[in-house]
């Protein structure tokens, strides 16, 4: 899943990067408001991280513009005002969550999954497809009885393309919520990647394929012989 | 602790007071009737008894009492009353009243024609007022032409005689107890009708004090900074009282919401940089790290730790500025001060300055330190948010009785329109980065430490983003 993080103090966006790659996101960060809004508006995310005070246009006003654009991406807001009032404007401008600084890195990161997972309306953190489980917060993957050990890259595609059950995801959007910058490569690879990805899960049960190829769409995962 | 009840003094005193006057004045009228019933009682009385001095007349064979002779000759009319008459020619002869009895009334002799009075009890306990009347008997041309022919002319003077009136005063008593009575009620009425009044022109009076209080409470809830509103009825004599006290409300609230504000400002210009250090220390905490990485971490998480410190710093410096006392005051150099700052700074900030000084002595008076601390904040404040290598320009000059700092250089960040909101604490432009090291502080402070020293600091830039402070300070004139 790709998070965006938009926060101009740069050790506090430089940790809260690596919170969520550490925590299985693909993550671009910005550290002004007028980046920020470019960003937002040009690619699509699992979740923003916006703090509101930004040089340039601030994180209310970007809220409000992706609003009005009809974005529905979540977002939670991260600020040091901490009043009823600006936490109740915040959440009036559109936004899904408000954090207060300082804050633990953890309840964020739980905070940014959570609201990773509404976007695909699961409400809890195991994801149960056929005999396939998916233990979103210590990244377990078992299939029966079977636990199935996966790279990191791996582990994220099959997050996402869970989360996406029943819906056929492109090459590109695997390619931009999946995969880092520097993981990219030549356009082969994201079907390489699924490729190894679908032995190893067949390795591991006998409940048919669970990701199926939709020719001139995409991938699907569903629960076997659906 | 109890507090006395204004309206409570004002009632009593004025029941009091008031009572004061007004028995006063019943006395007063009391005695008056008393006088005037017993100088009606004493004028009868002497009517009476010079009524009776008229029956005295001077015969050949002496003095005989008409009404006496009447009486005894069964043909006059009842007398009555309680007199008696003397004959102080004859002593032991006297003439009483039937209605006196075998009573005597006492012997009250006095000059010629003059009454004498006197209050006694009688012996059944009655009190009697009495009148005692000498005077000489009449004769008339038929009693002196019988004197004639009896040979003796006798003169009225060598027969004088006393009359005593006597009239129970009970009827006067009586009057006296009327009276009494009547100005007791009419007091009591009167008193009563004064306090009830007092009372409820108080309550009216104090109404708006209660209304006051109410909107006092109501405002002190809602925390709001606007003055009072006075009742329109409040008495005249509390207006003054009412205005200086919503006046120093306001002032003490402004006061109290700015000190608020500050530590507001202060805690959340805080949080950033400690977000950040708490983000880096989770960071660093949550996996093992290998030891670079994690001397990295700390490294960065210490510079951190710099910035809050430096923005410590500054909040005590403000703190400092505010508890600043009148004992700093001296005369000093300001030219002295700023060629000190400046020296340090062109070393730590490694940035060209340009300064500018009077050729000649200059003096202010004032807290030194005051102005160190300005100078300090304001070249710190020019240094930190020039662009590239452009120098800073510092300019000291004397004009008349004021003396002229300005500070100039060229802006890296854009001014914003507002230019006074940058003199705020805690603000430092829209376009200013977090990253930037700073705290919002530099300009409240200078203008805090101008203002103490009883100037004032200003900002002006122009399209090219050149920026320029100018303080601008009083001079002594028995300074220079």
């Amino acid at each position: 899943m790709r998070c965006l993080v938009i926060e101009d103090y740069r050790p506090l966006r430089e940790s809260i990067r690596e919170c969520l790659v550490e925590g299985g996101f693909v993550v671009d960060d910005y550290a002004s408001g007028d980046e920020g809004l470019w960003g937002a508006r040009n690619y699509s995310y699992e979740v923003i991280v916006l703090d509101i005070m930004l040089p340039g246009v601030d994180g209310l006003t970007i809220l409000q513009t992706l609003r009005r654009a009809h974005d529905s991406t979540p977002v939670i807001l991260i600020s040091a005002r901490d009043t009823v009032r600006q936490r109740v404007d915040g959440l009036n401008a559109g936004a899904d969550d408000y954090l207060i600084k300082p804050f633990d890195m953890e309840e964020l990161l739980a905070r940014v999954k959570a609201l990773a997972r509404r976007r695909y309306d699961r409400n809890t953190p195991v994801i149960e497809i056929g005999d396939l489980k998916i233990d979103c917060i210590h990244k377990r993957v078992t299939r029966g009885a079977c636990e199935i050990d996966l790279t990191s890259l791996q582990y994220r595609m099959l997050e996402y393309l869970a989360l996406r059950e029943n819906q056929v995801v492109s090459r590109s959007e695997i390619a931009e919520h999946v995969y880092q910058d520097h993981e990219m490569g030549d356009s082969n690879k994201v079907d390489v990647s699924l490729s190894r990805l679908r032995k190893i899960l067949a390795a591991a049960g006998d409940g048919g394929p669970l990701i199926q190829t939709r020719r001139g769409y995409g991938f699907i995962l569903s629960a076997s012989g659906s | 602790m109890s507090h006395p009840s204004l309206r409570r003094r004002l009632i009593w005193a004025s029941t009091l007071l008031t009572a004061l006057v007004v028995i006063g004045d019943k006395l007063s009228l009391y005695h008056e009737i008393q006088r005037s019933l017993r100088q009606d009682l004493d004028d009868q009385i002497s009517h009476a008894a010079g009524l009776l001095t008229k029956s005295s007349e001077l015969i050949p064979r002496g003095v005989i009492y008409e009404w006496e002779e009447a009486w005894k000759s069964g043909v006059g009319p009842k007398v009555s009353g309680l007199f008696q008459l003397w004959d102080l020619r004859t002593p032991g002869r006297k003439s009483s009243s039937p209605d006196l009895g075998t009573q005597d009334l006492p012997f009250l002799d006095g000059p010629l024609d003059r009454p004498t009075f006197q209050t006694v009890t009688g012996e059944d306990g009655t009190t009697l007022r009495v009148v005692g009347l000498r005077h000489l008997p009449f004769t008339n041309d038929f009693g002196v032409s019988a004197m004639k022919r009896a040979g003796q002319i006798l003169q009225p003077q060598s027969y004088p005689q006393l009359v005593v009136y006597a009239e129970p005063t009970t009827g006067m008593e009586a009057k006296l107890v009327a009276a009494r009575k009547q100005l007791l009620l009419s007091s009591i009425i009167t008193l009563l009708s004064i306090w009830i009044a007092i009372e409820l022109v108080t309550r009216w009076m104090f109404r708006p004090l209660a209304l006051l209080t109410t909107r006092l409470q109501i405002r002190s809830d809602e925390d709001s900074l606007a003055p009072v509103d006075l009742p329109h009825d409040l008495p005249s004599e509390i207006i003054p009282l009412a205005h200086a006290f919503s006046d120093s409300l306001v002032r003490v609230e402004t006061a109290r919401k700015q000190e608020k504000d500050f530590a507001y400002g202060a805690a959340h210009q805080l949080r950033t940089p400690v977000a950040g250090l708490l983000g880096l220390l989770d960071q660093a905490l949550s996996r093992p790290r290998e030891p670079h990485d994690l001397l990295r971490r700390v490294g960065d998480a210490r510079k951190i730790g710099r910035e809050i410190r430096a923005t410590i710093e500054s909040l005590m410096r403000v703190a400092r500025l505010k508890s600043s006392s009148a004992d700093a005051f001296r005369v000093y150099q300001p030219a002295k001060i700023l060629d000190e700052v400046t020296a340090r700074q062109r070393e730590q900030a490694q940035r060209t300055i340009h300064l500018a000084l009077p050729p000649g002595p200059m003096k202010l008076t004032g807290d030194p330190e005051m102005f160190r601390v300005l100078v300090e904040v304001l070249i710190e404040n020019a240094v930190r948010y020039s662009a590239g290598d452009t120098p800073v320009e510092i300019d000291l000059k004397q004009s008349g009785s004021q003396v002229i700092l300005k500070v100039a250089n060229q802006a890296s960040v854009p001014v914003p329109d507002d230019r006074e909101s940058l003199f705020q604490p805690f603000q430092r432009g829209a376009g200013v980065s977090v990253n930037l090291p700073g705290a919002g502080l530099g300009l409240a402070l200078a203008k805090e430490a101008a203002r103490d020293l009883g100037g004032s600091v200003e900002m002006s830039a122009d399209d090219d983003q050149r920026v320029c402070l100018t303080v601008i300070l009083e001079a002594p004139q028995t300074a220079n």
